[in-house]
């Protein structure tokens, strides 16, 4: 049996078809929730965002373009949930803890992040340290590295999914990667920080 | 930077990896790397930033994801299933084509209207009626009443002529006045 596009499916859910969607939440809801939990890092708000992604497309499927790659379409449905999220938080940050802002007006607040006892267990130091790194890197930057690294998105669609060039994602990339071999030195070199 | 300055830049090599330059730029990067030790250290370097990065492992969502995505979907309220009506196309067509007979139909409409109320013609008999039936009321009233309502019968007659546009266009003020006042005008 041949296996639908994610094409196919799209424009069998705009024609009514609940099984099409069914099939696009199963295929997609591993990726989503982990797009999420890489680019907001708390397990809780990746699923709520994921689910709100899926309500998303559902909602807007009569005006889904075919020309599109669905894929495309979708992280550019969650690359903007996920920054809203991302400069909600910081502004709540802001808002409770004035006191610790410093002058550094355009640098990322890295988020405080508490895992349970159980993700505390689960999570190895190293990982970790990656963790922290790309979440201190600057919002669309991380969208890049997380996009490409983590879900095969390839430049020439990242620069649709963030509406910007391609010269401009490859040198957004570039300076990321860069940022995070610095970040990362110790690890490269087999030891921890 | 490089160190004979002969080498490709970081960028080009990081480029090169990721399948971001074009052919013949690709060629020329990968025979550099095949001969230059310090190129193939950077490129050694990013490939090790990957498989750090690949520790990152990916998560799984709870068992009840799919159960809640329904349930939202479910809630729905009245405004979606109103804005879902009319994201079909065909519906949104047949709003539209809604919308504008009303404007076309409307624009109709206060056209015969004005049309109408611009022809000198007898005085509509509703509106004779009408002011023959105050004056009838006033008659039993005091006398100041009585003349306001034989005031108001007059300009009701009158109305036609006074909405008549083309001939208020022509009207000449002099014209009216007295030769006599005419004089004392100049």
């Amino acid at each position: 049996m041949a296996i639908d596009s994610d094409l196919e499916l799209m424009l069998r859910v705009r024609s009514g078809d609940a099984e099409s969607f069914d099939l696009l939440l199963c295929r997609y809801r591993i990726p989503l929730v982990n797009f999420f939990w890489r680019m907001v890092h708390d397990r809780a708000l990746a699923e709520d965002l994921a689910q709100e992604v899926f309500l998303r497309v559902y909602r807007a499927r009569h005006r889904y373009q075919a020309e599109a790659r669905f894929t495309t379409w979708l992280y550019r449905i969650a690359t903007n949930l996920a920054l809203n999220a991302i400069r909600d938080r910081r502004l709540a940050e802001s808002r409770t803890e004035p006191a610790e802002k410093d002058g550094a007006a355009t640098a990322r607040v890295v988020p405080d992040l508490k895992p349970t006892a159980e993700q505390q267990l689960i999570l190895s130091d190293r990982e970790r340290i990656i963790r922290r790194a790309v979440a201190a890197l600057p919002e669309r930057q991380c969208a890049a590295v997380v996009l490409h690294k983590y879900h095969d998105v390839d430049y020439r669609h990242i620069a649709k999914v963030l509406e910007i060039s391609e010269s401009a994602v490859k040198s957004l990339l570039f300076r990321a990667y860069e940022t995070l071999r610095e970040r990362l030195e110790p690890l490269l070199k087999g030891g921890q920080l | 930077m490089s160190e004979n300055g002969k080498c490709v830049e970081r960028e080009k090599i990081f480029a090169f990896r990721h399948h971001m330059l074009e052919p013949a730029e690709e060629a020329e990067v990968r025979h550099h790397l095949d001969v230059c030790g310090n190129c193939q250290r950077i490129s050694a370097g990013y490939e090790r930033l990957e498989r750090v990065l690949d520790e990152w492992k990916a998560v799984h969502p709870s068992p009840q994801f799919d159960a809640l995505v329904k349930e939202a979907l479910a809630r729905r309220g009245p405004w979606e299933s109103f804005r879902t009506l009319f994201a079909f196309p065909a519906a949104r067509a047949l709003a539209m084509a809604t919308v504008a007979l009303f404007v076309v139909g409307g624009s109709l409409l206060v056209y015969q209207f004005r049309r109408d109320s611009r022809h000198v013609g007898p005085v509509p008999s509703a509106t004779v009626n009408h002011a023959a039936a105050s004056t009838n009321m006033t008659l039993t009233g005091s006398p100041g009443q009585a003349l306001l309502a034989e005031e108001e019968l007059k300009m009701y007659q009158e109305l036609a002529v006074l909405e008549d546009y083309d001939m208020l266009e022509s009207f000449d003020v002099l014209s009216e006045i007295p030769a006599g006042k005419k004089k004392l005008a100049n």
